[in-house]
């Protein structure tokens, strides 16, 4: 059970992770996944977010998020 | 074949023979096709860079399809590990420039194509000279330097591209075609070239399912299609993701990033 004030976020439609930071960022969701920014993009609701954003841009319960990396092979 | 200066290098067709009304007629006979349809890929000029998986299928559909021109670069030659995803090459080809191979395949398809090689690699150097004077870049390239170069390119001059990936189960196609409005390929994963360890990623070190190329390709033919028909794409405004795993298209929407510097220039501004 999630407490009050934690919200709930989908990544990539797999993952559902419980956040209690207030707020919670972009940037605090990749650190959980421990993922490195490095060459990766974030939607959130399907709106990309530019890297810059990420520190700042804050979640609401219920946002889905898409986490990826750009690929190369042709 | 040649290639002319920028003031006459398009004759216009304005009809189809009886021989195109036959072999395109599945195509002609859609609504929002037609003869006038057909009559502007006759007179489409489109570059596909890497003729790899991605570039061997999307050339040959464009082949297929009627595009009046394409030129096709690559610089490699065909290697028994590219057999099982590259299906225009066969064990006759190996040892062969890609382009070249590529080349005679897509004539034995559909003579009616103008077709021209550059059996080279793209690179900063030759780029202008590779890809000037078409109205659609094809990105099937295999690494992240030529990705962010070609797309620096395109934005700078104007010419639309259409960039298509895949990897492992995964893919990704987006159109690059109002970078002002929309951003470009840089805005959205930065300028991940030199040290980074993504820089090294491709189906080589990666893997890539064979049939996954398939998929993404012809994604990309069809949207590539599309747009030189002058119908709506979704890819020029967002970028698709291709999971082959769970047969799901997520399509997102792209925007400017204002700390691009390719896009910068765009803005007026110098980095």
């Amino acid at each position: 059970m999630s407490d009050k004030s934690s919200i709930k976020i989908m990544v990539n439609q797999a993952i559902v992770m419980n956040f209690t930071a207030n707020p919670t960022t972009v940037n605090n969701v990749l650190d959980e996944l421990k993922v490195d920014g490095d060459s990766m993009a974030v939607a959130v609701n399907n709106d990309i977010i530019p890297k810059q954003d990420w520190a700042q841009y804050v979640l609401n319960d219920g946002d889905n998020l898409n986490v990826f990396g750009a690929i190369a092979g042709g | 074949m040649f290639m002319s200066d920028q003031n006459s290098f398009k004759p216009v067709n304005n009809n189809l023979r009886d021989s195109e009304f036959n072999r395109y007629s599945r195509q002609i006979m859609l609504n929002d096709w037609g003869e006038a349809g057909q009559l502007k890929l006759k007179n489409s000029r489109v570059v596909v860079v890497g003729c790899g998986g991605l570039g061997s299928v999307v050339a040959s559909y464009l082949a297929g399809i009627g595009v009046g021109f394409l030129s096709l670069i690559d610089g490699d030659d065909v290697e028994l590990s590219n057999l099982p995803r590259q299906l225009t090459f066969d064990m006759d080809s190996l040892d062969l420039n890609k382009s070249d191979e590529l080349m005679q395949r897509l004539y034995a398809q559909n003579d009616d194509v103008d077709i021209m090689i550059n059996p080279i690699h793209l690179d900063n150097f030759n780029i202008h000279d590779l890809l000037s004077d078409h109205d659609l870049v094809l990105d099937c390239t295999d690494n992240f330097d030529t990705r962010l170069l070609i797309n620096q390119w395109c934005v700078l001059n104007g010419v639309s591209l259409m960039s298509g990936s895949v990897i492992g189960w995964q893919g990704q196609l987006l159109l690059v075609d109002n970078a002002a409005k929309h951003g470009c390929y840089q805005c959205l994963f930065g300028s991940l070239s030199g040290g980074s360890s993504k820089a090294q990623e491709s189906c080589s070190t990666m893997g890539v399912n064979p049939a996954m190329v398939g998929v993404v390709g012809s994604y990309q033919a069809n949207q590539a299609v599309r747009y030189l028909l002058g119908l709506s794409t979704p890819l020029s405004n967002k970028i698709a993701l291709v999971d082959g795993t769970t047969m799901a298209v997520n399509l997102l929407n792209r925007q400017v990033n204002n700390t691009c510097d390719v896009c910068a220039s765009l803005r007026g501004e110098h980095h």
